[in-house]
């Protein structure tokens, strides 16, 4: 098992979340369903203390936290300086729409762009963690499971804030998202092994290791949830925010580099 | 123009680790930390009684992924294709040990910041040999040019070894022999 990094853990999944949530309050707000309640100022706020709380959490995965700064250095090759000006201007954003929320200004276009900037840093995290040493990742599977838990978490955490007209296309989008969720990341682990070794070994570790089966049954639990009741649960978003931080250990601790393998066939 | 590369010549290579402990000893590395280390060949690749290793450590890629996904540029790739790691650019954030596929670049936890061989440039540009080449008993590890360098009995990507052309690591491999084994007749 590789080492996990809770830092790293902690700093993809509540960055995911607030996005997913930015989006669906962008979404709501930007079509005016709802204007500037209290709730959306919860709401917003919320998106903001998410983002900070990962800031926070990524500098404890630093070797030397004082350097971050230096960290968009490389922003013509390396994904994870797109990543950090992605987040930065994402967190900007999300603070300059909260005030404008707050001061019940608020301004569709600025929703809207805030939402997109930080769909486009959840590319540039999928793409960062796409790391050329573990052939099992080397593809575009982190940006797919960065986006299910974007599309998971982002309308199960809205829900708490959504008008009640506003939750049916919560559920709406939640339920198919819990079932592709689901179904790849359940299919996933066994296409790795049909691959090379340190790919079947990765693929090995997931179908071994209970974080990914209870991942899965949270998953499904939620699906099923969300399809007898036609709502979204109160219990669910945490017990999905569980569930995906199981799965977002997985991901980090049980993927294997090619470079474990030195000496034996690949 | 000169392009450096290490040639690791596993029929020659005894398993002795004095390449390891001389990269040890001449960057005093901290206990625990290894730039290179020796692999021994699995059975499966090496099926004899005898047993064959790589020694392996920073390959010095053409294309190398620790390079292209470090977020505070700290590699930075010489002329002759050295690849060199700058221990005090670098803020620790470990995406080098993700992205490179040949496990080179080290953590070194107590001084937050990653490592890695760095071919002894210094010695080189001194007219010496990296202390690796240097130590090896059995010129089974040797520094090469590979613009000059005769590669008819090598092979860059033997068993063992991650093929990874996209990333195009330098260092060229001799395979270890085969056992010649004497039957006497009955």
């Amino acid at each position: 098992m590789e080492n996990f990094e809770l830092p790293l853990v902690l700093f993809t999944l509540l960055t995911q979340i607030a996005v997913g949530m930015t989006i669906f309050a962008a979404l709501r707000q930007w079509s005016t369903v709802e204007g500037a309640t209290t709730q959306s100022r919860n709401e917003w706020l919320t998106v903001l203390a998410l983002i900070v709380v990962a800031i926070v959490a990524a500098f404890f995965h630093l070797g030397k936290p004082l350097g971050f700064l230096r960290m968009v250095f490389n922003l013509g090759s390396a994904w994870l300086s797109r990543e950090i000006l992605g987040f930065a201007l994402f967190g900007l954003l999300a603070a300059v729409t909260f005030y404008m929320v707050y001061a019940k200004t608020p301004n569709g276009l600025l929703f809207k762009l805030t939402a997109i900037i930080g769909l486009l840093a959840v590319l540039t995290t999928g793409m960062a963690y796409s790391s050329a040493g573990i052939d099992a990742i080397h593809n575009l599977l982190p940006l797919v499971f960065f986006l299910l838990t974007v599309f998971t978490l982002g309308p199960a955490c809205a829900s708490y804030f959504a008008g009640e007209k506003s939750k049916n296309v919560l559920v709406a989008v939640l339920s198919p998202t819990l079932l592709a969720s689901l179904v790849v990341r359940f299919a996933v682990p066994f296409a790795w092994l049909a691959g090379n070794t340190v790919t079947r070994i990765s693929g090995q570790n997931f179908l071994a290791s209970p974080l990914h089966w209870l991942h899965l049954v949270v998953l499904l639990a939620g699906f099923v949830a969300v399809q007898r009741s036609k709502t979204i649960p109160s219990w669910l978003p945490i017990a999905l925010l569980i569930g995906e931080l199981l799965g977002r250990i997985a991901f980090f601790a049980l993927a294997v580099s090619s470079g474990a393998n030195l000496g034996n066939l690949y | 123009m000169t392009r450096y590369a290490f040639y690791v010549n596993a029929e020659l290579c005894i398993g002795c680790s004095s390449c390891g402990m001389a990269c040890k000893n001449q960057y005093d590395l901290e206990p625990g930390i290894v730039w290179r280390k020796l692999y021994p060949l699995s059975e499966e690749i090496y099926p004899y009684k005898d047993r064959a290793f790589f020694s392996l450590a920073c390959n010095h890629c053409d294309q190398p992924a620790c390079l292209e996904g470090c977020p505070v540029s700290a590699y930075t790739q010489r002329e002759d294709g050295i690849v060199v790691h700058n221990q005090d650019a670098c803020i620790g954030c470990r995406n080098c040990l993700r992205n490179c596929p040949f496990g080179a670049p080290r953590y070194n936890a107590a001084e937050g910041h990653v490592e890695k061989c760095s071919m002894c440039w210094e010695r080189i540009d001194e007219g010496l040999l990296p202390a690796c080449v240097q130590a090896c008993p059995t010129t089974a590890l040797q520094l090469i040019d590979l613009d000059a360098f005769d590669g008819s009995e090598t092979v860059q990507y033997p068993p063992g070894f991650p093929n990874r052309p996209d990333i195009a690591p330098s260092t060229c491999f001799k395979l270890p022999a085969v056992p010649v084994i004497v039957r006497r007749d009955v």
